[in-house]
C-alpha cells in the first residue's frame, strides 16, 4: 500500500514538471503554430545555467530565478534567427528549423560543458520529509511547489491581463487579431520567450534530483508532446492536468510493469488518445472549417 | 513532353554509369560513405512519398528502417533464410507495419500526425532495445550475410555499392511511374486539399493507407540493405535522430520532387564529411547550417536551384511558373 502511495507521489512530482514544460510548449503552439522540438533543450539550458551559477558561488534559489532569464534570452535569439524569418512559410519548415536548433544547442552544451551527467548542489539535497510513511525529498516538494505556482501565475496572466487577452486572441485567429490592432509579431516573441523561460526554470528545478547532461532535453521534449496532445494542443489547463496524468502513468508503468518499456507504454497511451480523442481529453470537439 | 523524355533518357544513362562506375571504386572509406548515402537516399525517397506527394508528415521512419533491418537480420541469422527471401520479407513486414500505423493515424493531420508517428518510432526503438530474447537488446545482431548475385558475393564493398545504386534507381523508377499514375494524382489531390479530394470521389483513407504502406515498405528495403551491408545491427541506429534526419533530408532537398531527396542526401552527406575535421564543433556547425538552409531556402534546394537556372535560361517561362505557383499558394492559404 505504502509502495503504491510512494509511486503515485513520485509520479505526481515528476508530473508537475512535465506540466510546466508542456505549458510552455502549448503556449508556443497556440500562438506560433509551431511544434517546438527544441523545447526540452531549454530545460537543458536552464539546468546548465543553474549548474554554472551554483559552481560560481551563486546560491541555488537565485540560480533558479536567473535560469528563467538565461533561457528567456537564448529563446529570444533563437526566435529571432530561426523562427521569425519562417513565420510565413509552411509549418513543417519551422518545425524542421526547431530540430536544427535542438541539434545545435545539444552539441553546443556538449562542447562548452561536458557530455557527462553532472549534479547541481542544492541546500535541500538529501533531506526527506516523512508523511504517513511516505518519503518525499524536500527538493521534490520544492519542484511541485514552484511548478504549481508558475502554472497558476501563467494561467492568471493569460486569463486576467491585457497581455493574456492578446495572446489568446493571437492564438485564436492571428489575422483577425492583427486587424484589431494586436501586435501579433511582438506577442509571438513574448510568448515564445515566456514559454521557453518557464521550461528553463523546470530544468533548473530537476538539476539537483536528476543529473544534468546535454541530451536530457530530448526525452523531455517527447514527454511534453505527449502531455500537450493529451491535454489538447493549445489548451493551457489541459497541459497542466495532462502533465500530472503522464507523470502518473510513467511512474506506475515503471514501478509495476517494466521500467524498460516505460516510454513505450507512455506512447501507447498517446496512441489511444490520438485514436479515440484526437482533440485531447479536455477540449470540446470542433468541426473543421472548409 | 519531348523534353521530359530526353531528361528521362539522360537520367537513365547517368544512373547506369553510376552503377558501373561503382564497380571500379577502390577507396574503402569512400565506398562506405557512398553506400550509406545511397541507403539514406532510399529512406528519403520513402519519406518523400508521404511528405512530398501525399502531404503527410512522418517523424518515425527510423521505425520502418529498423523493422526492415531486424527482419533481415533475424531471418538470415536465426532461421538461415536466403538473403533474397529475407529482403522480400523485410519489404512485406515493413509495408504491413506501415499499414498498421496508418490504420489509426490516417485520421490525424499535421502536428498530431507528426507526434503520433514520432511515438511509433520511439516504441519500435524501445522494443528493439528491451525485447532481448528476440533482438538481443543493445548488444545487437552480428554476422548478417551479404547476398549473392549471379554467383558473385556482394560482400565486397564495390559490388555492394553498385547493387545499392541499382536498387535506388529501380525504386526511383517505380516511384516515378506510380507518382505519375492515377495513384499519384490522388495523392497530390490529398496533399492540396483533403476535403476537395474527398468530394471529388477520391478514397482519401485508402490512398493514405497505400502511401503509408508503400513508404514503410521502401524504408524496410533500406533497412534490409543496411543490415546486410553492415553485417551488424543494433537499436541505436534506429532512433528518433535518424527519423528526424530523414525528414530533414527530404525537405532540404525539395519535397515532392523526384530529385529532391537525392540532392538532399548528397548535400547533407557532403556537409557532414566536410565538417569531419572540426571534430567536436562538427554537429554544432551542422545544426547551424541546417537552420540557415531552411531559413534561406524554405522551398528546398532543388526547387531553389531549378528556379534560378530557369530564370537565367528562359526568363519568360520562369515568370510564368512563378506566377502559377503564386496562385497555388493563394489557393492553399
Amino acid at each position: 500500500m505504502s509502495e503504491l502511495a510512494q509511486t503515485i507521489v513520485n509520479g505526481l512530482a515528476v508530473g508537475t514538471l512535465y506540466s510546466l514544460i508542456a505549458l510552455g510548449l502549448t503556449l508556443i503552439y497556440g500562438v506560433m503554430n509551431l511544434s517546438n522540438f527544441a523545447q526540452g533543450e531549454f530545460a537543458m539550458i536552464g539546468g546548465f545555467a543553474a549548474l554554472y551559477l551554483v559552481n560560481h558561488g551563486v546560491s541555488y534559489p537565485v540560480a533558479v530565478i536567473l535560469s528563467f532569464g538565461v533561457a528567456g534570452i537564448i529563446g529570444f535569439i533563437v526566435h529571432l534567427l530561426a523562427y521569425h524569418p519562417l513565420r510565413k512559410s509552411e509549418h513543417i519548415n519551422m518545425m524542421l528549423s526547431s530540430l536544427g536548433v535542438s541539434l545545435f544547442l545539444v552539441n553546443l552544451a556538449q562542447y562548452l560543458f561536458s557530455p557527462n551527467p553532472q549534479v547541481v548542489d542544492s541546500p535541500l539535497a538529501g533531506r526527506n520529509l516523512e508523511v504517513f510513511g511516505i518519503f518525499i525529498s524536500q527538493q521534490r516538494i520544492l519542484i511541485v511547489a514552484v511548478s504549481l505556482v508558475l502554472c497558476g501565475l501563467t494561467y492568471m496572466l493569460l486569463e486576467y491581463t491585457r497581455f493574456g487577452r492578446a495572446v489568446r486572441a493571437a492564438s485564436l485567429d492571428p489575422d483577425t487579431a492583427t486587424l484589431y490592432g494586436i501586435p501579433t509579431r511582438r506577442i509571438s516573441f513574448m510568448t515564445f520567450v515566456l514559454g521557453v523561460a518557464l521550461t528553463g526554470v523546470a530544468g533548473a528545478l530537476i538539476a539537483p534530483v536528476y543529473n544534468i547532461y546535454p541530451y536530457m532535453g530530448v526525452s523531455l521534449t517527447t514527454k511534453a508532446f505527449v502531455v500537450v496532445v493529451l491535454g489538447g494542443m493549445g489548451n493551457v489547463v489541459g497541459a497542466i492536468v495532462g502533465g500530472l496524468i503522464v507523470g502518473l502513468i510513467e511512474s506506475l508503468a515503471g514501478g509495476y510493469i517494466s521500467s524498460g518499456f516505460q516510454d513505450a507504454i507512455v506512447f501507447g497511451v498517446l496512441f489511444l488518445v490520438l485514436v479515440f480523442r484526437p482533440q485531447g481529453i479536455l477540449t470540446k470537439v470542433q468541426g473543421e472549417k472548409v | 513532353m519531348n523534353h521530359k523524355r530526353t531528361l528521362l533518357l539522360f537520367s537513365t544513362v547517368l544512373g547506369i554509369i553510376c552503377v558501373v562506375a561503382s564497380l571500379y571504386m577502390q577507396n574503402l572509406y569512400l565506398l562506405r560513405v557512398s553506400t550509406l548515402a545511397v541507403i539514406s537516399a532510399i529512406l528519403a525517397v520513402a519519406v518523400n512519398l508521404l511528405v512530398g506527394y501525399t502531404g503527410q508528415i512522418s517523424l518515425g521512419h527510423a521505425g520502418f528502417f529498423g523493422i526492415g533491418a531486424y527482419t533481415t537480420a533475424l531471418l538470415t541469422t536465426e532461421l538461415h533464410w536466403s538473403v533474397w527471401f529475407a529482403f522480400a520479407a523485410a519489404f512485406v513486414v515493413s509495408a504491413f507495419a506501415g499499414l498498421l500505423l496508418g490504420l489509426p493515424t490516417t485520421k490525424l493531420k499535421g502536428h498530431f500526425l507528426g507526434i503520433a508517428t514520432m511515438g511509433f518510432g520511439i516504441i519500435v526503438n524501445v522494443v528493439l532495445n528491451n525485447w532481448t530474447e528476440l533482438t538481443q537488446g543493445p548488444m545487437g545482431i552480428r554476422n548478417i550475410p551479404a547476398p549473392e548475385l549471379f554467383g558473385i558475393s556482394l560482400q565486397y564493398e564495390n559490388y555492394y555499392l553498385s547493387f545499392a545504386v541499382a536498387s535506388l534507381l529501380l525504386i526511383l523508377l517505380l516511384v516515378y511511374l506510380v507518382v505519375n499514375s492515377a495513384i499519384g494524382r490522388a495523392w497530390k489531390g490529398i496533399k492540396r486539399d483533403e476535403i476537395t479530394a474527398e468530394v471529388s470521389g477520391i478514397n482519401v483513407y485508402g490512398y493514405k493507407l497505400l502511401a503509408f504502406s508503400a513508404s514503410g515498405g521502401i524504408a524496410g528495403i533500406a533497412g534490409a540493405l543496411y543490415a546486410s551491408f553492415m553485417t551488424f545491427v543494433s537499436p541505436e541506429t534506429f532512433d528518433l535522430n535518424q527519423s528526424i534526419t530523414i525528414v530533414t533530408t527530404v525537405v532540404l532537398g525539395g519535397a515532392g520532387t523526384l530529385a529532391g531527396p537525392l540532392i538532399g542526401t548528397g548535400i547533407l552527406t557532403l556537409i557532414s564529411e566536410l565538417l569531419r575535421d572540426f571534430q567536436e564543433l562538427r554537429l554544432i556547425i551542422y545544426g547551424a547550417v541546417l537552420v540557415a538552409l531552411i531559413v534561406f531556402m524554405p522551398q528546398g534546394i532543388y526547387p531553389f536551384l531549378k528556379e534560378r537556372i530557369q530564370k537565367r535560361l528562359s526568363p519568360s517561362k520562369a515568370a510564368i511558373n512563378q506566377e502559377r505557383r503564386g496562385i497555388d499558394e493563394r489557393d492553399i492559404a
